[in-house]
C-alpha cells in the first residue's frame, strides 16, 4: 500500500474485511455461501451442471423469486459482490431473492448461455445486467417477471470518440489498459469507467472484478451503427414495446460508455405501461452523478439506486401476485 | 344600556378575535412584500450584466402583443454575412439567455463575426414585459401565440430590415420548440436554417418530481394567471449556486458555470410565467408529445414537415431536454440536412452540459458558439 506521500506501509486488515473473511470461510466449509455472505459453485435443484460457472447466493428468508444477475463486458460475477461496495447480490439476498450470478465468457453468445439458466429456475425471475449482459438480457427469450437494464444500450452508433476506440482496439484490452490510455487529454477510464471509485472498491475490482473484452463482441455492438452519428436499434434486438413486459431501464446522463440516448427505449419513440426508466443523477435526489461501473458497484449506488430497484422487484412481484 | 346574560358571547371579543389576527396577517404580508421588493432591488442591483446591443426594436404582434428585439449589428471590422441571426430564448427566460455578461455573450461574439443578430423578447420577457399590454388579454397566451404570433412578427421584422432575406434562427429550449410549431405553418423558405439548442420533441420523463409536481398545477392555476417564477427567481438569486439545491441541477451544470453567471441569470434572465404555458407543457409532458393548448395539434408529429436544415444541440447533463429526447427531435425533423450533437466530455467536450449552460456555460464559447457558428456560415 502507498502512502499520499509515496511511502510503502503493510496493509491493515479491517474489522469488515476480517469478518468478511470468516463468512467466507465459514461459507466454503458449510459447502455454499450463505445469507449473502459470499459466493461459489453450488447447485440449486433443477438447475445442474457447473457450466456457466455460477455464484449462487441464498437468502435466510426467502420470498420465492430468483434474481439473475449478469456481468457486463469486460467484468465478471465478481463485480456482484466486490469487498467495499456491499455488493448488489448479498444486498438481494438480504431483501429475500435467491441469486444467481453466471459467469459468461467472453467469447460466447450470452443470450444463449442464459436461456437455460432462466428456464431451469421455478417461481419469479428477475434478470438484472450491467450493460451488454443487461443488452443479452433483453435478448434472451426466456420468460422474466421483469428485467433491469443498468446501463445497458440497445443500439449502436453514436459513439464518442473514447468508445470508438474501446470498441475497435486489436486484442483483447481490459479495463485495466485503459486506465493507461488517454482521449483528450482525459483517462478514458475516467471517461468511461467510473467518476472516481473509492480506494476499498477500486481495489479489489482491478484484482477480481475486470475481464477481458473479445474483439467479437466489441464488434457485435459497434458495427450495427458504426459511422451513424446517432444511434440505432440494435437489429437482432426484439424491438421494444410490451412484449418486453416489466422493463427497468437504470441509467446515468455522464454513463461514458452507455449513455441514456443508447438506453432510453424513450429516444426511439418506445412506451408502454410496465417500462420505468430511473436516470441515476443529482437531479433525483441522487447526490452524485454516475459512470458506467458507478451503477454496479459505487457505495453511493448501494444507497440510492439498489433500494429502488429492489423496491421495483418487489412491486412488480406484488403485482404479479395480484397484490 | 343593556347588560349582557352571563354567558352570552362577547361582541367585541369576538371583533377583537378576528381583527388582531388579520392586522397580524395584513402586517407581515405588507413587511413580506417591502422585504421582498427590497431583496430584489438588491439582488438586481448586487449582479449586474450590462448592457451590449446598439438598440432595442418594439414590434407589435397580429394580435396586439409586443415583442422586443434586442439589435447588435454586424462588427464593421469583419466581413459581412448575408443574414441576420434571431435568437430566441426558452420559457421562463428572456433574451439573457444570449447576452448575459461580457465574458458569456453568445449575441456579442456572433456579432464580431460579421453576423447581424437581433435577441428576441417574446411577449412577457424581459424588455417585451416592460410594455405590457398582451393584446388586452391579460397573462393568459399560451405556446400557441407565441407560434402564430410573436415567431412571425419577428422573422418579419428582422427581414425587412435586411432586404426581405430569410433569417437564421437560433433557439434555446422553448425558443427552438416555437420554430418547431411554426415551420410547417409558415413560410419555410423565410428561415434559412435552424439551430435547437436544448429543445426536445418531447418533455422528459425522466425527472420524477417534475411529472409528480403536476398535481400542484390546478392549484398554482386557482390563484395565478401569472406565476411569479421570475419574482422567486430574483429573491433566490443568492442561492442560485448551491450545489445541495437538488433540483437546480435541472437547469445547469454548476461545475459548468462561472462564478457569479447563475445569480446574475437568476436575477435578470428569468420571467414570470403565464399558467397556461405551464399548462401546455405539463400536458405534452404527459401526452408524450408537443401539442397545441387544446390539444388537437400535435407539433411533433407536424415536424415530419419540416424542411429546413437544422442543427441539434444537446447536454448530456440537460435534464428538459435531455439526449433522448433530443434524438427524438432528430428522427421526427424531417430535413434532409440535420445533424444532433450532444455535449459531453466523453463526447470531447471540455464539460457534460446541462440545460441553460448550453448558452451561458463557461465551456460553452469553446464547445457551442464554434458549432453553431460554422452551421450558420455552411448555410450563409
Amino acid at each position: 500500500m502507498i502512502d499520499a506521500d509515496g511511502s510503502r506501509r503493510p496493509p491493515q486488515i479491517g474489522r469488515r474485511a476480517a469478518l468478511r473473511a470468516l463468512g467466507s470461510i465459514a461459507a466454503g466449509a458449510l459447502g455454499g455461501p450463505l445469507g449473502g455472505c459470499g459466493g461459489g459453485p453450488v447447485h440449486l435443484p433443477g438447475l445442474t451442471g457447473d457450466r456457466p460457472p455460477r455464484r449462487i447466493w441464498r437468502p435466510q428468508r426467502a420470498n420465492g423469486a430468483t434474481a439473475l444477475l449478469v456481468h457486463g463486458l469486460g467484468t465478471r460475477s465478481a463485480l456482484w459482490d466486490l469487498p467495499g461496495s456491499g455488493g448488489l447480490a448479498p444486498t438481494l439476498a438480504a431483501a429475500g431473492y435467491t441469486v444467481i450470478a453466471p459467469e459468461l465468457d467472453p467469447a460466447g453468445d450470452w443470450s444463449a448461455t442464459l436461456t437455460p439458466i432462466a428456464a431451469a429456475v421455478r417461481g419469479p425471475l428477475f434478470g438484472i445486467g450491467l450493460d451488454l449482459g443487461g443488452t443479452a438480457l433483453y435478448r434472451c427469450p426466456a420468460r422474466f417477471t421483469g428485467r433491469i437494464g443498468v446501463g445497458a444500450p440497445i443500439a449502436s452508433g453514436g459513439f464518442s470518440a473514447a468508445v470508438r476506440g474501446v470498441l475497435t482496439a486489436d486484442g483483447a484490452p481490459t479495463w485495466r489498459s485503459f486506465e493507461r490510455h488517454r482521449v483528450g487529454g482525459r483517462r478514458v477510464i475516467r471517461l468511461l469507467l467510473t467518476h472516481g471509485l473509492p480506494a476499498k472498491v477500486h481495489r479489489p475490482l482491478i484484482r477480481a472484478g475486470l475481464a477481458p473484452m473479445p474483439a467479437a463482441q466489441r464488434r457485435a455492438w459497434h458495427t450495427p451503427g458504426a459511422g451513424s452519428a446517432v444511434p440505432r436499434l440494435l437489429p437482432d434486438l426484439p424491438p421494444p414495446g410490451p412484449a418486453w413486459g416489466p422493463t427497468l431501464v437504470v441509467t446515468a446522463p455522464t454513463d461514458g460508455l452507455a449513455p441514456p440516448w443508447q438506453c432510453d427505449p424513450h429516444g426511439f419513440g418506445a412506451d408502454w405501461p410496465e417500462l420505468r426508466v430511473r436516470t441515476a443523477s443529482r437531479v433525483n435526489g441522487d447526490g452524485r452523478e454516475f459512470n458506467h461501473l458507478d451503477l454496479a458497484v459505487h457505495p453511493d449506488a448501494r444507497r440510492r439506486i439498489w433500494p429502488m430497484m429492489i423496491d421495483w422487484m418487489n412491486g412488480t412481484l406484488e403485482a404479479r401476485r395480484g397484490g | 344600556m343593556s347588560r349582557r346574560a352571563p354567558g352570552a358571547p362577547n361582541p367585541s371579543a369576538a371583533v377583537a378575535a378576528l381583527i388582531v389576527p388579520a392586522l397580524l396577517v395584513s402586517t407581515l404580508l405588507v413587511s413580506t412584500l417591502l422585504v421582498s421588493t427590497l431583496l430584489a432591488g438588491c439582488a438586481a442591483g448586487m449582479y449586474p450584466v450590462g448592457e451590449r446591443h446598439a438598440e432595442t426594436l418594439r414590434v407589435p404582434t397580429a394580435d396586439g402583443a409586443q415583442i422586443a428585439l434586442r439589435h447588435f449589428p454586424a462588427d464593421p471590422r469583419t466581413a459581412p454575412r448575408t443574414h441576420p441571426v434571431i435568437l430566441c430564448h426558452g420559457i421562463m427566460s428572456n433574451t439573457y439567455t444570449w447576452d448575459l455578461d461580457d465574458e458569456v455573450s453568445f449575441a456579442a461574439w456572433l456579432q464580431r463575426r460579421g453576423f447581424a443578430v437581433y435577441a428576441l423578447d417574446l411577449r412577457g420577457g424581459g424588455e417585451a414585459r416592460r410594455w405590457g399590454g398582451y393584446g388586452g388579454r391579460g397573462y393568459t397566451w399560451s405556446v400557441d401565440d407565441y407560434v402564430e404570433h410573436d415567431v412571425p412578427a419577428a422573422i418579419e421584422a428582422v427581414s425587412a430590415r435586411h432586404g426581405g432575406r430569410p433569417v437564421h434562427w437560433v433557439g434555446h429550449s422553448m425558443g427552438g420548440i416555437v420554430m418547431y410549431g411554426w415551420l410547417p405553418r409558415g413560410d419555410q423558405r423565410r428561415v434559412r436554417s435552424l439551430v435547437a439548442v436544448g429543445s426536445p420533441a418531447v418533455l422528459p420523463v425522466h425527472v420524477g418530481w417534475l411529472r409528480e409536481s403536476g398535481a400542484l398545477l390546478p392549484l398554482a392555476e386557482f390563484f395565478f394567471d401569472e406565476l411569479p417564477t421570475g419574482t422567486l427567481s430574483l429573491l433566490g438569486a443568492p442561492w442560485a449556486d448551491q450545489k445541495a439545491v437538488w433540483p437546480l441541477h435541472m437547469l445547469w451544470n454548476l461545475d459548468n458555470l462561472r462564478p457569479g453567471s447563475a445569480r446574475r441569470m437568476a436575477a435578470h434572465g428569468t420571467a414570470n410565467l403565464p399558467a397556461r404555458v405551464v399548462r401546455q407543457f405539463y400536458d405534452s409532458l404527459v401526452a408524450g408529445r408537443l401539442q397545441s393548448a387544446d390539444g388537437r395539434h400535435d407539433y411533433t408529429a407536424a415536424m415530419a414537415d419540416i424542411e429546413v436544415p437544422t442543427l441539434l444541440l444537446g447536454g448530456v447533463l440537460d435534464h428538459l431536454a435531455p439526449p433522448a429526447s433530443m434524438m427524438r427531435a432528430w428522427h421526427a425533423l424531417g430535413s434532409a440536412t440535420k445533424r444532433l450533437v450532444i455535449l459531453s466530455r466523453a463526447n470531447g467536450a471540455d464539460a457534460d452540459f446541462g440545460h441553460v449552460d448550453l448558452t451561458l456555460g463557461a465551456a460553452a464559447p469553446r464547445d457551442v458558439f464554434p458549432l453553431i457558428h460554422d452551421w450558420l456560415v455552411a448555410r450563409d
